[in-house]
């Protein structure tokens, strides 16, 4: 792509002709089509369905490791790859507690308002993030009134436009969050770069991977207790197989966990009866 | 039923009738939320002043989570505009953010008209000349507000302006730039937007 070298700082677009923007537009589309061969948010589907993705062979660790897993787990939303997954799963995690929990689902409205009006005050964009807000209150009062059947709240989840509405809303008290405390978070942005940039660039945009400083703001956002189950001691902040979050201490039942395999997110279920 | 990205772009149009963000409007055409079309008019001080350039706007149903495919009709002449009036800007491509809006998008162009960014250049004469002969680039581009001003006044005898390829309603919008009533509603909406931010 890059061929014109005359540039002294050539950037990615520096040295692309209309021909190399096309061929990169017909190549990225290509990539969603893929992408959206699967649903946003996938069934609810027994957890052995994971070890069925790996050759017991010549993918022995995650072979061995997802079969160990399904003692603890019973099931799997498998979330579609698309930078989203973080986000979304927690968003659907939420959805689905807050479905059953009637006390959590007001209060959760209550803190939606109180986000849409700290947004403002922190400098974000005015109506079109109260928008934002706005929607995703819209949405759990649909639910909180009876308006909404479960199908109907999965189908909404696997719109496109309407799922990204709402998890839009995920990303901004995400960015919101770290604005909000940056005094305390500004140390572990990457050099080279503001917090407000960070957030801007790597939050606020969709289709970019959460990081592990968003997902400890999106926690902390949410109030939610999340436990991220590694496949491989290599990636887990802490060297073990699951993390706790907000708080390692805690140890207790959290409300989310996700199953982390390089690179995604997956929604994952405690088997009770082993409990 | 409405969609959100067609219930947002209600949204994007009324906030832009109520608080018009200075020398920019836009409106969806009249039978498609989804396709708008803009102006823009070229900001003070600059070799674009006095220039009202023509712009359309194409959302998708994935609107605002991805950007519209912007694009000049009216003939340009700048670093980052290529020669089919696309423009190359970082917030329509790899820093879009759904929480711009229709107006945020606007103004960014605005700003764009003269602070181009020579390093990713689309048109690479206008770069050339923006960075190594910048009399010869402002004489372009005032080369350029005049042919774009002069057709907006006098359609039929420019042929090769870009307008003409394509199919919007050529005759309407003559008549309000000359100062005729007569348009629909959506030629007015743009007329009022247009003569309220040029005042």
């Amino acid at each position: 792509m890059a061929n014109d070298s005359d540039e002294n700082k050539p950037t990615s677009t520096a040295a692309m002709t209309e021909d190399d923007l096309l061929l990169q537009d017909q190549q990225l589309k290509q990539i969603e089509d893929e992408q959206k061969a699967s649903p946003l948010v996938g069934d609810k589907l027994p957890f052995y369905a994971l070890a069925g993705l790996y050759d017991p062979v010549s993918a022995i660790t995650f072979f061995t490791k997802a079969n160990e897993l399904a003692a603890i787990y019973s099931d799997i939303r498998f979330i579609r790859g698309d930078g989203n997954c973080f986000y979304r799963a927690v968003l659907v995690g939420i959805v689905e507690i807050l479905m059953k929990d009637r006390e959590r689902l007001i209060k959760f409205i209550d803190t939606g308002r109180e986000w849409m009006a700290k947004l403002v005050k922190l400098g974000f964009p005015d109506w079109t993030c109260s928008d934002f807000c706005e929607f995703f209150i819209e949405f759990l009062e649909k639910i909180r009134d009876g308006k909404y059947t479960e199908a109907e709240v999965f189908q909404n989840l696997n719109d496109d436009g309407t799922a990204n509405y709402l998890l839009m809303y995920f990303r901004l008290i995400t960015s919101g969050f770290l604005k909000d405390n940056c005094e305390e978070y500004a140390p572990f942005i990457a050099e080279g770069m503001t917090l407000q940039q960070y957030c801007e660039t790597e939050i606020e945009a969709m289709w970019k991977e959460a990081d592990h400083l968003s997902i400890m703001a999106l926690v902390r956002a949410t109030g939610i207790r999340l436990r991220i189950q590694y496949m491989d001691r290599s990636e887990a902040p802490n060297g073990g197989y699951q993390h706790d979050l907000p708080d390692e201490a805690d140890n207790v039942t959290p409300d989310i966990t996700l199953l982390y395999r390089p690179g995604h997110y997956d929604l994952i279920y405690r088997n009770l009866v082993a409990q | 039923m409405t969609t959100p990205s067609r219930r947002r772009l209600m949204r994007d149009f009324k906030k832009l009738q109520e608080d018009p963000p200075a020398g920019v409007s836009g409106a969806p055409t009249e039978d498609n939320i989804l396709a708008w079309e803009a102006i823009i008019f070229g900001p003070q001080e600059t070799p674009f002043e006095d220039g009202t350039f023509k712009l359309s706007l194409e959302f998708s149903e994935e609107y605002p989570n991805k950007p519209p495919i912007v694009k000049f009709i009216s003939k340009m002449f700048h670093p980052n505009v290529y020669a089919d009036g696309s423009i190359c800007l970082d917030i329509l491509q790899n820093r879009w953010s759904p929480t711009y809006d229709v107006a945020a998008i606007l103004t960014s162009i605005q700003s764009l008209l003269d602070e181009p960014n020579p390093n990713s250049p689309a048109n690479s004469l206008a770069a050339q000349l923006y960075q190594e002969n910048r009399r010869e680039y402002e004489k372009r581009v005032q080369q350029i507000v005049e042919q774009v001003n002069w057709s907006w006044l006098n359609f039929g005898e420019n042929e090769g302006d870009a307008v003409m390829k394509d199919d919007i309603d050529v005759e309407e919008i003559s008549q309000g730039a000359g100062g005729g009533g007569g348009g629909d509603d959506a030629d007015d909406r743009m007329d009022e937007g247009a003569s309220g931010s040029n005042a």
